[in-house]
């Protein structure tokens, strides 16, 4: 086993749990955007929500291959060898995926449709499944990469040939997903009401940005104990066993509370997350007037401060007429 | 996670222009992390606090254990603390006991380390450095510090067969082969009258039992006020190995003020002038002769302190000349309070002709002299071609290793 192997074995479920759900969350979520901006322009009959499940599922089989990769490496395993387990899970990856799109369908239909494959192998390549292999495979090397980076932060304390650690280009590739998010959603914004009808609601960009986000914050909290604990363990510094527990129970709480508190913060913004699933198709949902703060409410206007008229002393001739009225009045 | 802050801004450019209002709530989450995290981390560290117990003396060659408490008074935890305690003894601060621990509410955090007597001196223990941060790495570590107490290590001491130094005090305390002095209240026996002998020392009891005339017979005795004048001027020690050379003066002196106070019962008093590694300045110490085990405790922590150089990474710095007296003029200047019959113990590491002739001073103003030399014995290899004229009356030893410091 490998120094960082052996490292990583005091918390296997940091390694073999936390990152590979962590991973494929944020991937999953990226690749819900990227489906949802495939899905109206090319394929508005198109429900390709099976490719985001795949693309979730791809990542976690790729923590596993990174992992079996690793330990293949371990035992010294060739590298034809290692390259020819790599092929064939890929290939397997590829039939499941192909596999995946039946989800839904009576059994007899897809009977008959396998049935016809060794005939038209080529023209199963069509462009729905295009669009899915290039969306859960560019998955799938995400995470491999990210576990690949993840597993790097708890090497030895070396002079990378890169002028960046493991840490810091985990954090940037962290950044760079969440950007990709936020302009996603951004940039779909000024599209057209019909266009934006035939994809999933802006909120739903929204959800998929905050869940990338805190599963995002979670990994890079542990990644900077690995990292902490890494330095600690140079300089010969004991660390506890139940550390890394008290440091996920920690993260939990405080993104926890961080949501809770985004969630009841008595803002204009706040009710929408709400309403994010009832909101309808493609519109942001109604921002309720008379909220607490919102940026974007308009201001009071302001009233001319007005000076109240004086109230005016009545002319001589005003007075004679009015007494000389109320004279006629007292004849008559 | 370095950089949330300009993630932040950027998040907030493009809700801003974009007009996305839901995307606030992003926002906010980022923020309140943001906020929550320099909250915890801040009020955490506040309320977090040590105590170290030790005991601050010990003798050479002794293991002290040093226990640390750290308490953690908040109701939040503290995620992470990573202690640095500096140790002692240590010419680098890289040695030093680390550890690492997260800390529930109002919980204590025990850890104990041991440390190795193995030199004199007084040394720092500590300080201790306690650093803390957040969870995501967006702030800056936070540190608190428990100042370093100190531990006083005394000298070596080694136990001393027999010690035979001059004295001329008439004063009698200790019992002597010397028949000058008497001790009146230790009588050894009887024997018959001779003429001249004092009605005084008539036993009369034993008289009358025998029949004839019996006298007593007194243990003969002497007193001895030592004086221990120790030498750490550095011009007084070859240079190659002046703290190896010094290092055993010290432990001589220490040597023979213990056997003197505690086996002997004698008092015994102390001069030296050198760096004084409390105060961090050079200075002339001066303990006046006393018996009490008390007195030589004082002794011994003074000897702890002094060190013939500051202790500097500098060589250069070193073995700067310190701007100390030399020994004859230490010696001149602090008899002149010693009383009458002091026995004078000099310890230095050569002769030379101002410290001669100040001893032919000394001599003849009453005291009683003994010279240690911190050299190896006349014709033995690493002997140094320095002066060594026998002065008449001067008790003059070698000391170079623990079996001559025994052998006094």
């Amino acid at each position: 086993m490998t120094e960082a192997a052996l490292s990583n074995n005091r918390w296997p479920w940091l390694y073999n749990l936390l990152y590979p759900l962590a991973v494929a969350g944020m991937v999953g979520c990226i690749a819900f955007a990227a489906v949802g901006w495939w899905r109206p322009y090319k394929l508005p009959s198109w429900n390709p929500t099976y490719i985001v499940v795949a693309a979730v599922l791809f990542a976690l089989e790729a923590a596993f291959s990174e992992h079996s990769s690793r330990v293949r490496a371990a035992r010294e395993d060739s590298r034809f060898a290692r390259g020819y387990w790599l092929f064939v899970e890929l290939v397997f990856l590829a039939i499941v995926l192909r596999l995946i799109r039946y989800i839904g369908h009576p059994p007899a239909e897809i009977i008959n449709d396998l049935a016809q494959w060794p005939g038209v192998l080529f023209q199963l390549f069509d462009f729905e499944y295009v669009v899915g292999m290039v969306i859960t495979f560019s998955a799938w090397l995400i995470a491999y990469r990210t576990m690949q980076e993840l597993q790097r932060v708890t090497d030895r304390l070396v002079l990378y040939k890169m002028d960046t650690t493991p840490l810091a280009r985990l954090t940037r590739r962290f950044y760079v997903g969440a950007i990709a998010l936020v302009f996603a959603t951004a940039a779909f914004r000024p599209l057209p009401t019909e266009l934006r009808e035939k994809t999933y609601s802006l909120s739903a960009f929204l959800i998929a940005t905050v869940i990338y986000l805190v599963l995002g914050l979670i990994m890079i909290a542990h990644v900077r104990m690995s990292d902490l604990i890494r330095q600690w363990e140079a300089q010969r510094a004991e660390v506890p066993q139940g550390f890394a527990g008290q440091w996920l129970r920690a993260t939990l709480l405080l993104i926890g509370a961080a949501l809770l508190i985004m969630l009841f913060l008595p803002t204009g913004q706040s009710i929408p997350v709400f309403t994010l699933v009832t909101g309808p198709q493609g519109e942001l949902p109604p921002i309720p007037e008379g909220s607490w703060f919102s940026p974007f409410r308009p201001l009071p206007r302001r009233r001319k401060h007005s000076k109240k008229p004086r109230p005016r002393t009545p002319r001589w001739q005003s007075l004679t007429r009015s007494r000389n009225n109320r004279a006629r009045r007292a004849c008559s | 996670v370095q950089g949330l802050f300009a993630f932040l801004l950027l998040l907030l450019g493009i809700t801003i222009l974009l007009r996305m209002p839901p995307y606030f709530s992003v926002i906010y989450l980022i923020v309140m992390i943001y906020l929550l995290s320099h909250i915890w981390t801040r009020r955490s560290i506040r309320r977090v606090t040590a105590t170290r117990q030790f005991t601050d003396r010990a003798f050479f060659g002794d293991e002290v254990p040093v226990h640390l408490t750290i308490h953690n008074a908040s109701l939040l935890p503290v995620t992470w603390l990573a202690a640095r305690e500096r140790l002692p003894m240590q010419r680098s601060a890289n040695f030093a006991v680390r550890r690492v621990a997260s800390l529930k509410a109002n919980e204590r955090w025990r850890f104990s380390y041991i440390i190795d007597c193995s030199r004199r001196g007084v040394f720092p223990v500590g300080p201790l450095e306690m650093e803390t941060g957040d969870l995501l790495g967006a702030m800056r570590t936070r540190t608190k510090e428990l100042a370093a107490d100190k531990l006083i290590v005394y000298p070596r001491v080694v136990p001393l067969k027999q010690l035979g130094l001059p004295t001329r005090s008439p004063l009698a305390a200790l019992s002597t082969h010397n028949p000058i002095f008497e001790d009146p209240s230790r009588i050894t026996g009887v024997r018959d009258y001779q003429r001249g002998d004092s009605p005084r020392r008539i036993h009369w009891t034993a008289t009358a039992s025998a029949g004839r005339l019996l006298v007593k017979q007194f243990q003969p005795a002497i007193a001895r006020d030592t004086h221990i004048c120790l030498d750490l001027h550095l011009d007084s020690y070859e240079e190659r190995r002046v703290r190896e050379v010094a290092e055993m003066a010290i432990t001589t002196a220490a040597s023979l003020a213990t056997h003197i106070i505690n086996n002997e019962g004698l008092s015994a008093g102390l001069t030296t002038e050198a760096w004084d590694s409390v105060q961090h300045d050079w200075k002339r110490f001066t303990i006046p002769p006393r018996a009490e085990r008390a007195h030589l405790m004082t002794l011994l922590e003074t000897l702890a302190r002094v060190q013939i150089a500051p202790a500097s990474d500098d060589p250069f710095e070193q073995l700067k000349r310190p701007p100390t007296a030399a020994l004859p003029d230490l010696l001149r200047q602090e008899s002149l309070h010693f009383p009458w019959g002091t026995t004078m113990v000099i310890i230095t590491g050569q002769q030379t002709i101002p410290l001669l002739e100040t001893l032919a001073t000394l001599q003849k103003r009453g005291f009683a002299l003994a010279l240690i030399l911190m050299q190896p014995p006349a014709g033995a290899k690493g002997a140094s071609p320095a002066i060594s004229i026998p002065l008449r009356g001067v008790s003059t030893y070698r000391v170079w290793t623990d079996t001559d410091l025994e052998m006094l």
